[in-house]
C-alpha cells in the first residue's frame, strides 16, 4: 500500500513537467548609457520549448534595479522604447531600441509572457544616460574662444599703431630740434 | 607710410589665420556604438502548465501542493508569483511556503512571494514550493463551482 502510495507522487510530481513551458532571453541585461534623445538598439534572443505567441511588455522604475517586480510601476514612461509586441516561432531574434528622454537613471523589464501565461521571463534594462558634452558644445567653446584670439589680436595692432605713432612723434621733435 | 600699411595687414592676416583655423577645428566623430551586454548570461526557466487544487469546501483550504520550477540558464533568477486577476472571488487568496517546516515556512501571499533558484552547475537546477488555496475569506458562494479556472504567472528575473 505504501509504495502504491509513493509511486502516485512520484508520478504526480513527474505529471507537472509534462506540460511545462520553458522561455529563455539571452542575455539576461542590458545597459544603455547614450546621451539623451540619442537612440541605440540591442538585438537579443529568445527561445522557447513550444511554438507559442509570446507576448512583451516592459515597466519602469526610478534608479537602481530590484527583485520586486511590484517596485516597477512607474506610470509614465521614462524612456522611448521600440520593439516587437509579440513574437511566435521557437528561436528569434529581436531588437530593441531605446531613447532615454529625462536625465534621472531607470531600471525596467521587459517581461516575456507565455500565451499560456504561466510562464514569463524578465530581460532587465537599465538606462544611465550620459552626460559628455556634445559636439556642439565643443564647437562654441572653440567660437568662443576664437572671439577672443580676435579681440587680442585687434589689441596688438592697436598697441603696435600707438607704438608707431610715438616713434614718428619722437623722430619728427628730434629733427625740429636739431633744425 | 605705405610700407607700414603692408605690415600691419600682414600681421592682421597672419594673425586671423589661427582664427580661421580654429573655426574649422571641429572634428566630427562618427562611430556606431553597441549597448554593453553580457552576452553569455542567459535567463531560463521551465515552468509546470497545470496544477488542478482538486475540490475546496466554502470557507476552507485546499490540500498543499508541492510545485517544482526548474532553473535551466545561467544566472541565479528570482521567481515571483503573479495573479491574472488578484480581486478573483476564488483564487484572491492562494498561499505560498517554500518549506513547511524550519526557517523558510514562513507564509506569504500571492503579492509578496519570491524565491530564489541559483545558477545550475549542470544544465538545470530544480527548487520547489508550496502552494495552496484559502477560501476561508471567499464570501457569497451559493452553488457549486466547476473547472474554475485562473492563470498564474511566475515571472523569472536575474536575481541583483
Amino acid at each position: 500500500m505504501k509504495n502504491i502510495i509513493s509511486g502516485i507522487i512520484i508520478i504526480s510530481i513527474l505529471l507537472q513537467f509534462i506540460y511545462a513551458t520553458t522561455i529563455e532571453v539571452s542575455p539576461s541585461q542590458i545597459v544603455f548609457n547614450q546621451k539623451i534623445n540619442e537612440e541605440r538598439c540591442v538585438q537579443v534572443t529568445i527561445r522557447q520549448d513550444q511554438k507559442q505567441n509570446l507576448t512583451l511588455q516592459d515597466v519602469w522604475k526610478n534608479e537602481e534595479a530590484s527583485n520586486e517586480l511590484s517596485e516597477y510601476n512607474l506610470i509614465d514612461k521614462p524612456v522611448k522604447i521600440t520593439y516587437n509586441p509579440q513574437i511566435s516561432g521557437q528561436e528569434s531574434d529581436q531588437k530593441i531600441c531605446i531613447t532615454p528622454k529625462k536625465e534621472n537613471n531607470f531600471s525596467g523589464i521587459i517581461l516575456i509572457t507565455s500565451e499560456t501565461k504561466n510562464a514569463a521571463v524578465g530581460l532587465r534594462i537599465e538606462v544611465k544616460p550620459s552626460l559628455k558634452e556634445s559636439v556642439n558644445d565643443n564647437k562654441s567653446m572653440l567660437l568662443n574662444g576664437s572671439i577672443t584670439m580676435l579681440l587680442t589680436n585687434i589689441l596688438i595692432i592697436l598697441l603696435l599703431k600707438i607704438t608707431t605713432k610715438q616713434q614718428k612723434k619722437n623722430s619728427f621733435e628730434r629733427n625740429e630740434k636739431r633744425t | 607710410m605705405r610700407g607700414e600699411v603692408i605690415l600691419q595687414t600682414a600681421i592682421l592676416f597672419l594673425l586671423l589665420i589661427p582664427i580661421a583655423f580654429a573655426q574649422n577645428n571641429v572634428m566630427t566623430l562618427e562611430v556606431d556604438v553597441t549597448a554593453k551586454t553580457e552576452a553569455t548570461e542567459t535567463i531560463s526557466i521551465e515552468v509546470p502548465n497545470y496544477l488542478h487544487l482538486g475540490t475546496v469546501d466554502e470557507g476552507s483550504s485546499s490540500d498543499k501542493f508541492q510545485v517544482y520550477v526548474n532553473n535551466s540558464g545561467n544566472v541565479d533568477v528570482i521567481i515571483s508569483p503573479l495573479l491574472e486577476d488578484p480581486n478573483d472571488a476564488i483564487f484572491k487568496n492562494p498561499y505560498f511556503q517554500s518549506r513547511q517546516s524550519g526557517n523558510n515556512s514562513q507564509v506569504f501571499g500571492v503579492s509578496s512571494y519570491s524565491f530564489e533558484i541559483a545558477k545550475p552547475t549542470a544544465t538545470k537546477r530544480s527548487e520547489y514550493f508550496w502552494m495552496w488555496l484559502d477560501l476561508g475569506g471567499a464570501q457569497d458562494i451559493d452553488e457549486d463551482i466547476s473547472g474554475r479556472k485562473i492563470n498564474v504567472t511566475f515571472v523569472a528575473l536575474k536575481k541583483v
